[in-house]
């Protein structure tokens, strides 16, 4: 029939399209649906957030954010231990960044190519209107995007390396030259 | 029938009972059971052992399911103690909840309160300073309270007893208003701190900045390898229990060396509800304790009752033994039991920037700060306040984070690591004057889960407290200035009196039965075999951190016990 030959296809051209354009989709909880205790959110707002977190800070030759579940730990947090209305805030925020990404590239944001992507937080970064709903909320999910990644086991290890038991105390020691390990 | 003890009640009859395990109670413990006393130990909450009941203490940051961070349906149903620093995460189990013992307060007043065998010496912040005649002397020089019954003298070889089995690590600094103890090495010093040391010499007669002593073993000697303690390593994550011994707790410590003897009988979940006062004998004969599960009441009895249980839990434990001799509570013939509570001015912090030194930074971890013993009123009274203050001083080198950019751009900054400035700050520790209005009760119908009377508390700053904030800010500015530090911020709390977790008082020690509860050896003046060696029995406040001094006084005072042959 071709209706339904139409909406399978439709479903494959989608698929395709998607795991061509974001493979980093296939990372993301496909309705898994979060375990949250106070805040509700859907299955698409998860999606666009990890997109958004997937761009900030990619997988490279070493782990991104959605490598060491930076976006899943920003949703406890948000849900655990931030006021409520902080919380609306920030789900209203997600919902008016995800519109505006649709309005402008007439896609939805985690479906876009990552190149459009960044593109997009491209524009937010350089925004001088710190008035801006959608920057304000840009800047507050990108703070806690890198609090929850450099908060991971993996940067606290393989980073910037936390010495749980550093036996030693030296009050005035030069500052040698910091060596950069490669992200 | 109280007193037939070999016959009736044999395992209900010590020679001694000690009346809580934190600080002070543990250190009754160890003295009475290492002179052969058999001791009957008493604990409110579970028992906490040494390595096994420190179930974070080896977790890694990234373990704790909010990296430390209290979820918000436990702090808004908890605020006295979500204000406190250490509840977090990591030590909130030891911190007892709001409403697991509910009390009044008539003024705001955060009790801050550690139920467990070990009491708040788990998660205490490990400064030990001793106290001089500049502060024994306070009262009586300068007109408030009463004169304290000791001095310097009294105490000297008993911190001297105490240090040498804590384990306190210090400089010997020579210097008359903080003296000297019994040191293992002290940390270094930052190069700021060492900076702000030489501003302070080179511009004020007598402003000492010195590394803070603290209960932290930098070189474990016989005796502290002897407890099963070893070198503290810089963790600074003491508030979890340290799986090294690392620094002074009563598990690691005092408890199991009494516990060595075979000489104590610990119990926990035992909520002190009086002293037994024997009418005939004219003395005290022993506790009447529920057990916190069963809510059954048990008696024990012994010829010498220390009461440690935390300096309001104390005043509380007396005020609510009553009998016919004591209707208003134990030893309290003239009313001033719960009376003259003071406690530590926390209010006041500065922040600065120090652009120097930028060649140079920190190593390691360490578990102090350098200290600014008092300097204000010490010779003689020079300031329209009376007392003074202590100050905390801390510089480290702040870390400048780049969240600049986007993917891998971002992820590179995020790798760097780049030195900011150092910072510097410092906090007040201000002497209170104790006062009569400044007082607990008991409530005269609410009662605790155990059918206890709640605890009304009545603790508020005053004038004095008004001025000694505002003269730690100029001052510390004026210091902070001559220093050179840039973009000073200062800061006053107001936070509530209870917050410093120094309360004191309520049982003072003085010369004069009419005006005291307590004599120079912390018995009662009216019941000479219960004593009081915890925060309860402090006649003033000073503004040294207190728990060195309610070691001393308890060990001095069970040799008194012990010598007077159970009086």
């Amino acid at each position: 029939m071709p209706t339904s030959r139409r909406q399978v296809l439709k479903q494959i051209l989608f698929v395709s399209a998607g795991s061509a354009l974001i493979p980093t989709c296939l990372l993301l909880p496909q309705n898994k649906g979060l375990q949250l205790k106070h805040i509700s959110v859907s299955a698409d707002q998860e999606m666009i957030f990890a997109a958004l977190a997937d761009t900030l800070i990619p997988k490279t030759v070493s782990p991104g954010a959605l490598e060491v579940h930076a976006d899943l730990f920003v949703w406890k947090m948000l849900d655990d231990c931030t006021p409520k209305e902080e919380q609306e805030k920030f789900l209203k925020g997600l919902n008016a960044f995800s519109a505006a990404f649709q309005k402008q590239q007439k896609q939805f944001f985690n479906n876009a190519a990552s190149t459009e992507r960044l593109a997009f937080l491209e524009q937010l970064e350089l925004s001088k209107d710190k008035e801006d709903p959608l920057v304000i909320f840009y800047t507050k999910a990108k703070q806690r995007l890198i609090q929850a990644y450099s908060g991971s086991e993996f940067f606290m290890t393989k980073v910037q390396v936390y010495e749980q038991i550093p036996s030693r105390f030296h009050g005035c020691v030069p500052v040698s030259n910091q060596t950069i390990k490669p992200a | 029938m109280a007193d037939n003890s070999s016959t009736n009640n044999g395992k209900r009859s010590f020679d001694a009972i000690v009346i809580g395990s934190g600080m002070s109670g543990g250190w009754a413990a160890k003295e009475f059971t290492e002179k052969g006393w058999n001791t009957l130990v008493l604990e409110r909450g579970r028992d906490v052992q040494h390595l096994k009941d420190y179930p974070t203490t080896n977790k890694f940051p990234w373990e704790f399911e909010h990296r430390g961070q209290m979820p918000l349906e436990i702090t808004q149903a908890n605020p006295v103690i979500s204000r406190c620093y250490a509840f977090k995460e990591d030590a909130a189990h030891f911190f007892v909840k709001d409403q697991e013992h509910p009390y009044q307060q008539e003024l705001p007043f955060d009790w801050i309160r550690g139920y467990q065998v070990g009491g708040k010496s788990i998660m205490w912040a490990r400064q030990t300073q001793r106290w001089s005649d500049f502060d024994f002397e306070g009262p009586a020089r300068d007109g408030f309270a009463v004169d304290w019954p000791i001095r310097y003298k009294d105490l000297a070889p008993w911190y001297s007893h105490v240090e040498k089995f804590v384990g306190i690590s210090g400089n010997k600094d020579g210097l008359n208003i903080l003296p000297d103890g019994e040191f293992l090495p002290a940390l270094e010093l930052t190069c700021v701190d060492h900076y702000f040391k030489e501003i302070l010499q080179k511009n004020y007669q007598n402003r000492h900045l010195i590394y803070g002593r603290c209960a932290h073993l930098t070189e474990p000697t016989a005796l502290h390898l002897e407890q099963g303690r070893g070198q503290c390593q810089k963790r600074n994550l003491c508030q979890r229990g340290c799986p090294f011994g690392g620094y002074f707790n009563s598990n690691s410590s005092t408890i199991p060396w009494a516990a060595k003897t075979g000489k104590m009988t610990l119990r926990p979940f035992s909520v002190v509800h009086s002293i037994i006062y024997d009418e005939q004998k004219g003395k005290a004969t022993g506790v009447r304790v529920i057990d916190s599960h069963t809510k059954e009441m048990v008696e024990y009895y012994a010829k010498i009752i220390f009461v440690n249980a935390g300096a309001l839990n104390t005043n509380l434990i007396l005020l609510n033994s009553t009998s016919s001799r004591f209707p208003q509570g134990l030893g309290n013939d003239h009313g001033l039991l719960g009376q003259f509570l003071a406690f530590h001015n926390y209010r006041a912090r500065i922040n600065a920037t120090h652009e120097g030194h930028l060649e140079s930074t920190t190593d390691g971890r360490s578990h102090t700060s350098a200290y600014l013993p008092r300097f204000r009123n010490v010779e003689k009274q020079e300031t329209d306040f009376l007392r003074g203050y202590a100050a905390g001083f801390s510089s480290y080198r702040s870390i400048k984070r780049n969240t600049q950019g986007l993917g891998q751009a971002l992820k590179q900054h995020l790798a760097e690591k780049e030195l900011g400035p150092w910072q510097v700050g410092s906090h007040m520790m201000g002497e209170t004057i104790p006062k009569a209005t400044n007082q607990v009760s008991l409530h005269s119908s609410l009662k605790d889960e155990w059918g206890i009377p709640q605890l009304n508390i009545r603790v508020g700053y005053d004038d004095n407290d008004e001025k000694m904030v505002k003269d730690y800010l100029e001052q510390m500015t004026d210091m902070f200035q001559k220093a050179g530090f840039t973009n000073i911020k200062t800061s006053d709390s107001k936070q509530a009196p209870g917050l410093d977790i120094h309360e004191m008082g309520g049982v003072r020690m003085g010369k004069d039965p009419k005006t005291s509860l307590l004599n120079e050896f912390n018995q009662l003046h009216a019941c000479k075999n219960v004593y009081v060696t915890d925060g309860a029995c402090m006649t003033s406040t000073s503004t040294q951190n207190p728990s060195l001094t309610y070691m001393a006084l308890t060990a001095r005072a069970v040799d008194h016990a012990v010598r007077n042959g159970g009086i």
